[in-house]
């Protein structure tokens, strides 16, 4: 970027000389940031379970970056943020308790597989947390459907005699260091086995708003990513058109099943709240790389998203569907932008002019 | 039994597939010139592009509709030529074998920048940017457009802001000369020694103000060989006829601006500090006796 | 205050006011001018004295070379040293006459069209405009007879004074308006008669409220109406200042006259009223001083042809501090690496930016965060214009609409991975225009 000498000497270059000061790094960082009490919630809940989690995926992610970008003989950009960024989001859709080679594994497809292989950073056309988790619930569906009861919050967690579900239909005790953990289907599960009555009383309670509820280690809070969220938005580091798409599109879809068959389908708030529709909608559909550039493009995108998510919950054999979702949708950039591309300045007359001739 | 009914039904589905793609073959083939073939199994099939046809198949299509000329490929050289005529019937001229040459030995020593540059690293961006670059606005940038245009890896850079072609990897396809935004290279016939290391055209005091090696159109050259020919104030060689350079004409110019590559490699000759100073003193050398040669005419007309 | 913009745009660092309270003073003119001939868009003019002659103060020293040019005029008295190559504002040598001062001053004789220009019939008033050379002194160089001159075609009913003054550090037009709002106010009728509009609209950005009072002052009783535009980058874009002050949009690729307007800059209006009244050529122009090398921000009027070096001596700029020097505004002026450059019609300010101040990091890949899109006042795509700039042929570059970039440098400005996202469109530019040229 720079030639010729240094010392006093002037420096030329094209216009403009001025810099707004924003750099990729920053924007990497901050979004890190801004995730980082979602974060220690998860830890606040799940203990050291959730923090091994957290360190491992983190921990790899980087060193797979760096490893790959020696590999293809590029200057390693660990310090840029990215690859911790991508381990942070990984940790968070994952459940406390995971074993850390379980880890290494999704950092290495969300890092290599999803990303490098497509060229590094700003070429992949897939989110690498999400092809990550999605591997990972694929390859290893036992683990990643282990679900902890967060601590402190006693096994009954809800009303209903529910906290000793998991997909054996038994308890299951998870190492030396998690002997009072409890496992039990989250949410999601529930409403998917047991349909709405089962979470009935979630719907209002402020358990699931502040995240006293199982679920991976992002999906808890609620309310710390919304706000995490909406720091984004006033920073102007997220534009609003996907998050409030995807959470209004979640949320009408919601409404309108609810109205049809409420013991059936549950209600707005629960759905909103509940597995990774909130980290989702604010962190994942809002990844530069593989979203919408343009504004109508990432309504579509964020309406998509929400359908999809909406769609798996409610119909396909797995209780959560943000991550599919969001692939799905992933996979429709190309097409989206090239049919939301904004008309340009003082196109109007032109065409006007065009068509007299 | 019933483990049969899947394996024959596809069998059935293969054998349906398989005839309809040999129907297809037979409907839908397309006529091509047998010669267009067999062409496109000789040819070199680096797609360089020099020929300026899409690729070695744009080409080979290019020889059998007559638009293009068997002499056309660089790549293949004189023996490639000769199957291809074979292969068309065509008497063959062979050309002379060419390569690139960087008519430039402005380092950024001789031709230091006037100020630092920031930006698209590539010599077109550099070269629309006043003040980007060395002080002289004709020659090298050193940025390497050329390298990347360059599919042979015949360019490669020097530690001193130039880059030079290496000869025996040339194989003369010319898409270096499109990518300089300078001009800077020329195609010279491979059997060439002698060449004037410089493109700049402006006048004397202009060159010797920007670059310590650019020609000055002093006219020393022309003095010691007919080959040499100066247009305004920048010499060239010709050539038109085959007549030995001799070994004082890189010696004869003031500015070094002349190589002689049966003396010097041109790595030598631009990256050497050493080789110029040999030429420097010889030079010096040259010149004082240039100088005692003027006194003496000048003395015998008074 | 209801304020007007367009869509799209930035919010730079403005640094105004180190020079916005600055008054207009006059830098001594120099030993040796350089009158470039070419201080216009357009053909450059030709140079009608030779070595030896002697010059008065506003002689034409060169002549149009087209209708589409501007005659230049010696800013001094003294004798033509030579014409000759020499460095030019963008940096590489242009043509120029170059002059010794012989400290007279002796004035050419001149013939305006006096006080009278109101019953003076528009060709008159556009024959001196076009004798006096003006050219749009936003920074341009638009030679300002042909903008007066639009085909019979395209009537023009409103002219919009430009003094918006978007570019950062600048602050030229703004004391131009604070100190000689009647000039201006003149140049803007008389404008106005040339092109027979009838609506007047002086542009002014809202973060210079004094210079919308004095010029609400100086209008008061007039039919022209002074707008104040909300403070963004680029406000003072020409299409920009259309679509804030009346929401018609330029079509692509067409001129402002094209939906009827014309758009003045206010310095241009008041060169005009010298130009018509007194029949006098632009000899000298403000200048803003700045940045961040620069001990006396101040804002100059210098004699066309000054090279800036005596701008920036006077104004005690460190060029030892200085890492970059810019002929402009920081967001589209020029660099320079000489200080050997002669202030033109068109120099509106002279930027010294400190070594710490510049950027050099390495660009980081595209993230596709889109914000240049979202600032880009064109509302094009500039990732895709600059990738195909840098890998497309032809074609494709001009599908990616590379010829609506006004190169205002929103795009690079905001750019997290600093992709010299400009400087490829402009290659963009040229390969098109190449192509275009190799077709033709």
């Amino acid at each position: 970027m720079r030639m010729g000498q240094t010392g006093n000497k002037l420096y030329v270059s094209s216009s403009p000389h001025a810099h707004g000061g924003i750099s990729s790094s920053r924007i990497m960082w901050t979004v890190s940031a801004v995730l980082v009490p979602a974060a220690g919630w998860s830890v606040y809940l799940f203990g050291l379970s959730a923090l091994m989690v957290i360190l491992s995926t983190v921990i790899f992610c980087a060193v797979f970056e760096a490893l790959s970008q020696a590999m293809a003989r590029k200057p390693v950009s660990i310090r840029d943020g990215s690859a911790v960024l991508t381990g942070l989001i990984l940790a968070l859709t994952l459940p406390p308790g995971l074993p850390v080679w379980i880890c290494g594994v999704g950092a290495f497809v969300a890092i290599v597989v999803a990303k490098a292989v497509f060229g590094g950073l700003g070429q992949n056309p897939f989110n690498p947390a999400m092809t990550g988790r999605v591997f990972l619930l694929i390859a290893f569906p036992g683990p990643l459907t282990r679900w902890l009861v967060p601590s402190g919050t006693g096994e009954t967690l809800f009303d209903h005699p529910v906290s000793a579900y998991d997909a054996s239909g038994s308890l299951v005790e998870l190492g030396a260091n998690n002997i009072d953990a409890v496992t039990a289907a989250t949410p999601l599960g529930l409403l998917a086995e047991n349909g709405a009555h089962a979470v009935a009383a979630l719907e209002n309670s402020t358990e699931i708003f502040i995240g006293q509820i199982n679920g991976s280690l992002g999906e808890t809070s609620g309310l710390l990513l919304l706000l995490g969220g909406v720091f984004l938005l006033a920073r102007k580091i997220i534009s609003w058109h996907i998050p409030i798409s995807f959470l209004g599109s979640v949320a009408l879809f919601a409404a309108i099943t609810n109205m049809i068959d409420p013991d059936h389908f549950a209600g707005i708030t629960f759905h909103l709240f509940t597995g990774g529709v909130m980290i989702g909608a604010w962190f994942m559909a809002t990844d530069y790389v593989t979203s919408p550039m343009f504004p109508g493009g990432k309504i579509a995108f964020g309406i998509g998203c929400g359908v999809l998510t909406m769609v798996i919950r409610l119909w396909a054999g797995y209780p959560e569907g943000v991550s599919f979702a969001v692939l799905l949708m992933n996979a429709t950039v190309p097409i989206i932008d090239r049919y939301t591309r904004p008309k340009k300045f003082g196109w109007k007359r032109l065409a006007a002019a065009k068509g007299g001739e | 039994m019933e483990m049969m009914i899947p394996m024959f039904v596809l069998l059935g589905v293969g054998l349906v597939m398989a005839s309809l793609l040999a129907v297809g073959r037979k409907a839908f083939s397309v006529e091509v010139d047998p010669r267009q073939e067999r062409i496109n199994d000789i040819l070199p099939g680096v797609n360089c592009g020099g020929c300026g046809y899409p690729g070695c198949s744009g080409y080979a299509c290019a020889l059998v509709e007559g638009t293009a000329s068997p002499t056309d490929c660089a790549p293949g050289g004189a023996d490639l030529a000769i199957q291809l005529g074979e292969i068309m019937g065509l008497e063959i001229e062979l050309t002379e074998p060419m390569v690139a040459l960087i008519a430039c030995a402005g380092t950024d020593t001789a031709s230091p920048p006037l100020a630092g540059y920031i930006g698209e690293m590539t010599c077109g961006a550099a070269h629309a940017i006043p003040g980007a670059g060395k002080a002289c606005t004709r020659g090298c940038l050193g940025l390497g457009s050329c390298i990347e245009a360059c599919k042979f890896d015949a360019i490669v850079t020097t530690s001193n802001g130039l880059v030079i072609v290496l000869k025996e990897a040339c194989i003369g396809c010319g898409a270096c000369v499109d990518a300089c935004p300078r001009g800077v290279i020329k195609m010279v016939p491979k059997k060439e020694t002698v060449h004037v290391l410089c493109v700049n055209p402006d006048k004397p005091k202009l060159v010797k103000a920007v670059c310590t090696v650019g020609c000055t159109g002093c006219k020393l050259c022309v003095k010691q060989s007919k080959r040499f020919e100066i247009d305004g104030t920048l010499a060239h060689v010709t050539y038109s006829d085959d007549a030995e350079i001799p070994e004082s004409a890189a010696l004869a110019c003031p500015q070094g601006t002349i190589l002689d590559s049966r003396k010097y490699t041109v790595a030598a000759w631009i990256t050497d500090p050493s080789a110029r100073k040999d030429y420097d003193s010889r030079s010096t050398v040259w010149k004082d006796e240039e100088k005692k040669r003027k006194a003496e005419l000048k003395k015998a007309r008074s | 205050m209801k304020t007007s913009t367009f869509e799209g745009g930035i919010h730079p660092r403005y640094n105004k006011d180190r020079s916005s309270g600055e008054e207009i003073r006059p830098l001594p003119a120099p030993a040796q001018i350089v009158i470039p001939l070419s201080q216009h868009i357009g053909a450059p003019a030709k140079a009608c004295v030779k070595k030896g002659d002697d010059v008065l103060m506003g002689q034409t020293v060169g002549e149009p070379g087209g209708f589409v040019s501007c005659p230049v005029h010696s800013s001094v008295s003294g004798t033509v040293l030579s014409v000759e190559p020499r460095p030019g504002a963008m940096g590489a040598p242009v043509e120029s006459v170059v002059i010794e001062n012989d400290y007279a001053d002796r004035l050419a004789p001149m013939e305006g069209i006096g006080a009278d220009w109101e019953s003076a019939s528009a060709d008159k008033i556009k024959d001196a405009i076009s004798a006096a050379g003006l050219v749009g002194m936003g920074g341009a160089a638009f030679p300002t007879h042909v903008k007066l001159s639009p085909p019979s075609d395209k009537p023009i009913d409103t002219l919009i004074l430009n003094g918006a003054e978007c570019e950062p550090y600048l602050t030229a037009d703004h004391r131009l308006m604070v100190e000689h709002s009647d000039r201006i106010v003149i140049g803007m009728k008389i404008a106005a008669v040339a092109l027979g509009a009838s609506n007047l609209i002086v542009a002014v950005e809202q973060n210079k409220p004094d210079a919308v009072d004095t010029m609400r002052k100086a209008t008061q009783g007039e039919s022209a109406q002074v707008m104040p535009l909300a403070v963004k980058y680029p406000q003072g874009a020409e299409k920009q200042t259309i679509d804030a002050c009346l929401r018609r949009q330029v079509p692509s690729g067409g001129l402002p006259m094209d939906v009827g307007v014309v758009v003045l800059n206010v310095g241009t209006a008041a060169a005009i009223a010298a130009a018509v009244i007194d029949g006098r050529p632009p000899l000298e122009r403000v200048v803003t001083v700045t940045g961040a090398a620069v001990s006396r921000p101040s804002n100059l009027l210098v004699r066309i042809g000054t090279p800036i070096r005596a701008a920036i001596d006077e104004c005690g700029g460190d060029l030892k501090r200085t890492g970059k020097l810019i002929m402009g505004g920081p967001m589209m002026g020029f660099s320079q690496f000489s200080v050997e450059p002669p202030v033109t019609k068109g120099t509106s300010g002279i930027l010294l930016l400190e070594h710490k101040e510049i950027d050099s990091r390495e660009p980081d890949p595209c993230i596709r965060c889109g914000r240049c899109i979202r600032v880009c006042p064109m509302k094009l795509v500039p990732t895709d214009i600059a990738a195909a700039a840098m890998k497309g042929t032809p074609d494709q570059i001009s599908a990616a609409d590379v010829m609506d970039c006004m190169e205002c440098g929103s795009c690079a400005h905001e750019c997290p991975s600093r992709i010299p996202l400009v400087q490829q469109i402009r290659l963009g530019k040229a390969a098109v225009n190449a192509a275009l040229q190799g077709k033709g």
